[in-house]
């Protein structure tokens, strides 16, 4: 049986007592060394799973069963989980703490005691890794906001978590910023295989990729698959208010003009496949 | 933009940038303690004067800022020195009173008036040089670890100093985040129709709240999201924390304080035993 | 409302070291009724442009005229009534959510037509009706603000930009941070308005949506216009010259010309217009 990363059973939490619920009755699991992304609207209930799994939120209803690397959240483990999991959320501003790039990254190795001659090398390798070394001592309002968001991955990947939540991290940028983003966060993947990731998201094109899709709808799950499988949901999608990847979209469009493809998400499998069909006949 | 640049970090790396953010403070401290020491008479106290805004001037040259900065600073000084000037010429000192300067209609306006507010005025210019040379030369957070240790002894008393510093460190980080929100609502409610530099005073009370309650909500909201992502990233006050940046006092720190003791010392003295060069070595008796 | 920039410079703080040129001599037409999307990269000079079409800031140099209001750098050239221009041309700014403040939906909405002068039953009418416009019926009007989700707070604040009835209305980035169906719905409403006749200014990173709602792109690289046309005829050309995206069907369409795809760039503007003439090429081949 494969390890798991995340288990979920039965959560269900509201912000007041008796309040509405923001998340109802949610069960799903996340093998290691997944990519997982979580689709689901504005308002879905889905930056509230992201805290609760960071264990920002822990007051979930005592039913709910919630491990993570078969650990619960208990008084014990908690601070044990805590170092395994980084997060990093929409807002680029509202998470940069120091005063410099350089003292931003610090600031988790400093939370986790971490002997200080050894910071330099660290702070320096997961700037690097994001492609922000040579802004080490600039300070965070003469950096754009996807520098800002770098330096957020960076400051992560420096206390090396198994598990990376990515809470919207690409929603407030642009499409440029996005992309760095996303490539950045697929190369730690290949780098380090182990690394489990859960990515928040309603862009439809990075759910795409992933290797599994959760989809949250006014707090429940509502679908859950492999890319392929759960586009293929037209009308679950529409109701959640979701789009479907263009490449699925294309493929359709086609087929309903009489070239009927595989539904691949990915837009160079559905060229490939073209160009074949062009020259079978 | 020229009111965020005034008192910022400037990233440079003169020796007063080296010398580590304790030393400056005391520095500091001792520095504005000899500026605003009284002397003698009126010709002593603005020799020393002199002599201070000589080593003001060297020192921000050296900290390689600006002068234009300074004097933008400076600038809203002027209104400082007329308001001084007022409540000098109406309480005039005892003292003094046969040197009258001029009158304005029968009321007298003596020297002594216009030479205290002028010694004040240059006394404050001189204070906040001294401090804009000590935020330009250390990094906020610099300063705010430096302020902490100053504060430790009362850490044993159950105050949380860490904490405290933390608090300072993100005020001083967000300063300029917030600047440019006022910015942001200031557009888009002139956008709406609000004028915020006329209208009576009902009309501009509306208007400061359609900036205000945004901006406090706005503010809310960062706050809010930045607890998150420092928890996220394993803050907590109560646990024990390394530091990145280590304070470490060097050669140079001793020969700053050195100096600047000294410098201080000869003040207090020549404040304390009324010294006069002017007498005491020309044989002139001066105002 | 046409819009037309006659040489317009501006620079940011002008005479001082921070001297920086945002905008280089733009001359440009902007057409009444049409959707004119601006494009280009951060610091291009894109929000420094739109801020001169409601004369948040006024050019250094030239002129823009905005219908009979002019604002030009020659103060006494410049029109006056600033409140008749904000009125006509509406500004929706990145986030616009971040406006609001007062304590029902309907006030705040009101508060744009109660500054440009409306008598409050009638700003509350013009509320109302911007309300039902955006799709928020009437439960929504006395609740607050600060209760809603992030959605609808975006579409309270377009609504306080509508209840002035504007001619032209700004969109910078109007559906960042919307998730798609939202950000959809909102274009579609932007549409709905400008069979109004009102001409439409969008500024946006995201090529899809200029692909899809701009009658005319405008292509900006350091404060200058570097090209003026259609987005079919932009998005046809080899755009790393002007760092710009390409829209997903363009995309798309280029790799599968690349590819021996006999495919015709002309005319696409979307998925179904894609796989039109992706059906076509194919067919062609057959043959």
């Amino acid at each position: 049986m494969d390890e798991l990363a995340v288990e979920v059973e039965h959560l269900s939490f509201s912000y007041k007592e008796n309040g509405p619920k923001v998340l109802d009755d949610i069960s799903f699991s996340i093998k290691k060394g997944d990519y997982v992304a979580l689709i689901g609207h504005n308002g879905s209930g889905k930056s509230t799973l992201a805290r609760i799994l960071a264990g920002l939120y822990t007051e979930i209803e005592p039913n709910s069963l919630l491990r993570i690397f078969n650990m619960s959240y208990d008084v014990e483990n908690s601070s044990k989980i805590r170092g395994l999991i980084g997060i990093v959320f929409q807002n680029p501003d509202n998470q940069f703490v120091g005063s410099s790039v350089r003292d931003d990254i610090a600031f988790g190795l400093e939370n986790r005691a971490i002997d200080p001659s050894k910071m330099d090398e660290i702070i320096e390798k997961s700037a690097k890794e994001v492609g922000m070394e040579e802004y080490l001592d600039q300070a965070p309002e003469n950096l754009s906001g996807g520098q800002k968001q770098r330096v957020a991955l960076a400051g992560v990947l420096a206390l090396s978590p198994s598990l990376l939540l990515l809470d919207e991290a690409t929603s407030m940028l642009d499409p440029k910023g996005k992309r760095e983003i996303l490539s950045l966060v697929k190369e730690r993947k290949k780098e380090n295989p182990d690394l489990t990731i859960l990515s928040i998201t309603h862009d439809v094109e990075e759910a795409a990729m992933a290797d599994y899709v959760l989809v949250l709808s006014k707090g429940k799950i509502i679908l859950e698959g492999t890319g392929e499988e759960v586009f293929s949901h037209e009308k679950e999608l529409e109701e959640a208010n979701l789009d479907a990847p263009f490449a699925y979209e294309l493929g359709k469009a086609l087929k309903a003009r009489g070239i009927s493809l595989s539904s691949s998400l990915e837009e160079d499998t559905l060229l490939e496949e073209l160009c074949q069909y062009s020259s079978k006949k | 933009m020229s009111s965020i640049t005034m008192g910022r970090y400037v990233p440079y790396r003169s020796p007063i940038h080296l010398l580590d953010p304790r030393t400056k403070l005391v520095c500091l401290v001792l520095l504005v303690v000899s500026v605003f020491l009284g002397y003698a008479n009126y010709s002593t106290t603005f020799l020393m004067t002199g002599l201070s805004l000589l080593l003001v001037l060297v020192l921000f040259a050296m900290t390689r800022m600006s002068f234009l900065s300074l004097l933008k600073s400076l600038k809203s000084l002027w209104f400082m020195l007329i308001f001084l000037l007022l409540i000098y010429a109406i309480t005039p000192r005892s003292d003094n009173l046969d040197w009258v300067a001029f009158f304005i209609y029968d009321y007298p306006i003596y020297w002594a008036s216009i030479l205290d507010a002028l010694k004040i005025l240059v006394r404050l210019m001189l204070m906040v040089a001294l401090s804009l040379i000590l935020t330009a030369s250390t990094k906020p957070l610099d300063l705010t670890a430096g302020i902490e240790w100053y504060l430790s002894p009362i850490h044993f008393l159950g105050v949380n100093t860490a904490a405290w510093a933390m608090v300072l460190s993100l005020a001083l980080r967000f300063i300029p985040t917030i600047l440019e929100d006022v910015q942001r609502i200031m557009k888009a409610q002139s956008s709406r129709g609000v004028d915020f530099k006329r209208g009576k005073l009902t009309v501009r009370a509306r208007a400061l709240i359609s900036l205000v309650v945004p901006l406090v909500v706005s503010s809310l909201v960062r706050s809010d999201e930045l607890g998150d992502a420092m928890e996220g990233r394993g803050y907590d006050p109560r646990s024990k924390r390394t530091r990145y940046r280590k304070l470490t006092f060097h050669w140079g720190d001793l020969i700053a304080l050195l100096l600047c003791a000294a410098f201080c010392a000869l003040c207090i003295t020549m404040s304390v035993t009324s010294f006069d060069p002017f007498l005491t070595w020309f044989g002139v008796t001066v105002r | 409302m046409p819009i037309q920039f006659e040489k317009v410079s501006y620079t940011y703080e002008k005479k001082s070291p921070f001297a920086h040129d945002a905008l280089k001599g733009v001359d440009l037409l902007l057409e009444e009724g049409k959707t004119s999307a601006i494009v280009g990269k951060t610091g291009s000079g894109k929000s420094t442009l739109i801020q001169q079409m409601n004369a948040l800031l006024n050019p250094t140099e030239g002129k823009v005229i905005i219908g009979d209001f002019i604002n030009s750098a020659n103060k006494k050239e410049r029109s006056k009534d600033l409140f008749s221009l904000r009125k006509k041309v509406g500004m929706v700014f990145q986030f616009p959510e971040y406006q609001l403040f007062e304590d029902t939906v309907e006030k705040d909405v009101a508060f744009g037509p109660r500054n440009f002068g409306m008598k409050k039953e009638e700003a509350l009418q013009a509320a109302h009706e911007a309300l039902r416009r955006v799709g928020l019926d009437e439960s929504f009007d006395k609740r607050s603000p600060f209760q809603l989700s992030g959605g609808e707070k975006r579409k309270v604040a377009i609504a306080g930009i509508l209840a002035t009835k504007p001619s032209i209305l700004v969109l910078d980035e109007p559906t960042s941070g919307l998730d798609p169906a939202s950000a959809e719905e909102t274009m579609a409403l932007f549409e709905e308005i400008k069979k109004d006749g009102t001409t439409l200014i969008l500024v946006t990173h995201d090529m899809d949506l200029v692909l899809k709602h701009a009658d005319q792109v405008v292509v900006m690289e350091e404060g200058e216009i570097k090209k003026v046309c259609t987005p079919e005829e932009l998005f046809s050309l080899s755009l790393e010259e002007y760092s710009l995206d390409t829209p997903k069907v363009y995309r798309f369409a280029k790799k599968a010309i690349e590819k021996g795809i006999p495919l015709s760039l002309e005319g696409l503007h979307d998925v179904s217009s894609l796989a039109e003439a992706l059906c076509k090429a194919l067919r062609k081949e057959k043959k």
